[in-house]
């Protein structure tokens, strides 16, 4: 919730895209639904309507025509005149029904005589050639056939308008009529009909997109809810929680993972804790260690110097006593030094210093100056931790003497806002294998290698004094042989303490403990590495 | 000095107390000692020793109490014997007023040499007198008065301000005077510079937090100028 604004825009952003895809799946399933539904009830409501428009006009217009047929022709003769005929057709066609007529018959010179009140639309030629067929033809009367001669009709168009075409022939003889009524209005009728239904299926349509839009946000939002918290529990918030409403399965989902995040937190704080005991168990110890630690250590003076007036076969025991004290002291330095990066309690005391002062201090501290070159023009300033520094500086050397062999050639350059100090020696460089983990604690390159003079702690603490400045050391082999660690520092590390003003207060808190205060009086003893 | 360096060492720990007496004995100092920090006021006032060596971790009144009861009244040399050289204590223990820290296990040479460089803070070296606006430093008489009234100062206060006064308006970086003051000639903490001219500040200033006489040069260190 505290995200800066651009990274929650872009967490808008990627949460847009990402629900896109299954809210538009929703949209579509809804809307192919919503389709379906309206277009058949549409096409049912349609077609049912059609149907009973069309048969309803077709019936009243065929029954009508039937009954003027057999009234206006009755009165006529067999063979009636052409004028006749006419006459009876336009009283036919001056129905209500307000179609056309055709009446055929045969005078009595044998010639057939055709009488239309429309003579454009109905005769002859417009009649379609199958209806005129069925009309003049004559089936035998049977029990389930009680007329030769039956009334067809049929539906046509003519020049793109909708017609209804029927016609009959007397029975027992007499003419034969045709009837042609257009269809326009029904049809007319029948197409608002359509644009209705499909306006509706198209309101339907939007209705139900808008509905999947509903039920989508209703659905996502907490999938989104649980997507943001997914997301905040693996960034490593384990407080986060969801809130649960209803009984769906959505807010079982958040039930679980309420659950889950809760008994991960749980997991990790018990870890953190036991990690947290066992941290405070090495530090503790190693406490307890110095209090014997120093009591010894004061007295190996007095044995110290005492040993050459003490009996030959006494002294190297005494010797021994005091070499070892000093071993001991400083492993249990370097363990504290551990713990101390490990709690997150090691602080710097930064001062502006001259690197190249730094580095040559601390050869000649420790009486290097025979082996090792150096290669820094002195006015190189830094503002770092100069004890801090000179750990660095004594474990990269020391390990590069022990392990590499002389002459060490230590160069300081400046690269931009870094420091690069370059420690090569010309030993047979480092095993690839065991490259990876010469920063590791206690590592030993091999299992079988004797006991070594250094705690195994040197590189791994010369590499967290590297890191707490900001800097890295990075170790590898160089070309012409040898081995090359490289310390790369910011020139600058007051950005890294809590107050940039560390210069003048004393109680800033931006101040370290203080390992080796004694004017380097047991130098060289902490440079010691592991390869 | 001609004399033996009379110490008092207050340490609760038997062993560490017992080494310590003996290492420092055959360093050739007089050594007194008190298991509480009670018992160790008790003999200040009984015995007045040149200097003390102070543990931090006391049962009953620790440490840095000690240091603040002494400081109330005596500007004695005090150095802490620190067990735990976290940040906290080593910046409260200046705070509280000491000289000057080592960390257990200390080696009793060590300890000696800080000892002794402690105590040569007080030695006179030179006999003229120097003027800061209303501070007059009397190198002869080793006083420091300011608007002719005696200040206490401890003697690497003193020392401190003796080291800046012989350059007026130079620049001294914390290493320089750590090497100066304290005899570190490597790898000195700066933390005591600041600690010790924090304490000076509030005892030569007019306002301890907008110094005039003691000025701090970034990135350098400190300098004393002759106020305007």
């Amino acid at each position: 919730m505290s995200e800066p604004a651009p990274g929650r825009l872009r967490g808008v952003a990627s949460g847009l895209l990402r629900w896109t895809s299954l809210r538009l799946r929703l949209v579509v399933v809804f809307a192919l639904v919503a389709l379906t539904a309206a277009v058949s009830a549409s096409g049912i409501a349609y077609w049912l309507n059609r149907n009973t428009v069309l048969d309803r006009t077709q019936n009243a217009a065929l029954k009508d025509f039937r009954t003027q047929l057999e009234e206006r022709t009755r009165s006529l003769p067999l063979h009636p005149a052409c004028e006749e005929l006419r006459d009876a057709a336009r009283q036919m066609a001056a129905g209500p029904q307000n179609y056309a007529v055709l009446l055929l018959a045969k005078d009595g010179a044998g010639r057939t005589c055709t009488a239309t009140t429309d003579r454009e639309l109905l005769n002859l030629k417009t009649v379609p050639a199958t209806l005129q067929k069925a009309v003049e033809q004559r089936r035998p009367v049977d029990a389930s056939n009680k007329a030769p001669y039956h009334l067809y009709w049929q539906r046509q168009e003519i020049e793109d308008d909708p017609y209804f075409v029927a016609g009959a022939k007397l029975n027992g003889g007499g003419p034969t009529g045709y009837m042609l009524k257009s269809l326009a209005t029904e049809r007319q009728d029948l197409n608002s009909l359509a644009w209705s239904l499909g306006v509706a299926t198209l309101l339907a349509l939007v209705g139900s997109a808008l509905l999947a839009q509903a039920a989508a946000t209703t659905v996502l939002r907490p999938v989104q809810r649980l997507g943001t918290a997914a997301r905040e529990l693996g960034e490593g918030k384990l407080d986060t929680r969801l809130r649960v409403t209803g009984t769906d399965e959505l807010a079982d989902l958040s039930r679980t993972f309420n659950r889950t995040a809760e008994r991960l937190q749980q997991r990790v704080e018990e870890l953190s804790a036991r990690e947290a005991s066992s941290r405070r168990f090495v530090a503790d110890m190693s406490h307890e260690l110095r209090t014997p630690l120093t009591a010894i250590t004061a007295v190996t003076e007095v044995l110290e110097d005492e040993a050459e007036s003490l009996d030959p076969m006494i002294a190297p025991a005494v010797q021994l006593v005091v070499s070892e004290t000093r071993r001991l002291n400083d492993l249990v330095e370097n363990l504290m030094e551990v713990t101390r990066f490990d709690a997150g309690t090691a602080r710097l005391v930064l001062d502006d210093v001259d690197v190249a002062d730094q580095v040559t201090a601390c050869i000649d501290a420790r009486a290097w100056l025979d082996a090792v070159e150096l290669d820094a023009e002195r006015g190189i300033m830094a503002r770092l931790d100069p004890r801090r520094l000179d750990v660095i500086l004594a474990n990269l050397i020391g390990n590069a003497l022990k392990h590499g062999g002389s002459p060490v050639r230590v160069s300081v350059r400046t690269e931009g806002d870094s420091l690069l100090v370059r420690v090569r020696d010309h030993g047979p460089g480092i095993p690839e294998e065991v490259l990876p983990h010469v920063f590791d604690r206690f590592y030993k390159a091999s299992a079988s290698r004797p006991r070594s003079e250094g705690s195994g702690l040197g590189l791994s603490i010369a590499l967290e004094n590297a890191h707490i400045h900001g800097g890295e050391i990075t170790a590898a082999n160089s070309e012409e042989g040898g081995a090359v660690f490289t310390l790369r520092l910011p020139r600058d590390a007051s950005r890294l303490t809590a107050d940039g003003e560390s210069g003048s207060e004393a109680g800033s808190g931006a101040s370290a403990e203080r390992k080796r205060h004694d004017g380097g009086s047991d130098g060289g003893t902490t440079a010691e590495g592991e390869r | 000095m001609a004399h033996v360096p009379f110490l008092l060492l207050i340490e609760d720990d038997d062993a560490i107390r017992t080494a310590l007496e003996l290492s420092l004995s055959r360093q050739g100092h007089r050594v007194v000692t008190a298991a509480t920090g009670e018992d160790g006021l008790k003999l200040l006032r009984e015995q007045r020793p040149d200097l003390i060596v102070l543990d931090v971790m006391l049962p009953g009144i620790d440490g840095f109490e000690v240091c603040r009861r002494i400081r109330r009244t005596d500007q004695l040399p005090i150095i802490l014997l620190t067990a735990r050289n976290d940040d906290i204590d080593v910046v409260v223990g200046l705070e509280s007023g000491a000289d000057d820290y080592v960390v257990k296990p200390v080696q009793g040479r060590v300890l000696d040499a800080r000892i002794r460089a402690v105590l040569r803070r007080g030695e006179r070296e030179s006999s003229d007198s120097a003027t800061f606006g209303s501070l007059v430093i009397d190198r002869s008489a080793m006083t420091v008065t300011k608007n002719g009234e005696d200040l206490q100062l401890t003697p690497t206060e003193l020392r401190l301000l003796l080291e800046l006064s012989r350059r007026p308006g130079q620049a001294l970086s914390r290493q320089q005077l750590l090497r100066l003051v304290w005899e570190h000639d490597y790898l000195g903490d700066s933390r005591l510079v600041d600690a010790c001219v924090q304490r000076l500040r509030a005892k030569v200033e007019d306002v301890p937090s907008s110094p005039t006489l003691i000025r701090t040069v970034r990135g350098v260190g400190y300098r004393l100028d002759t106020p305007q």
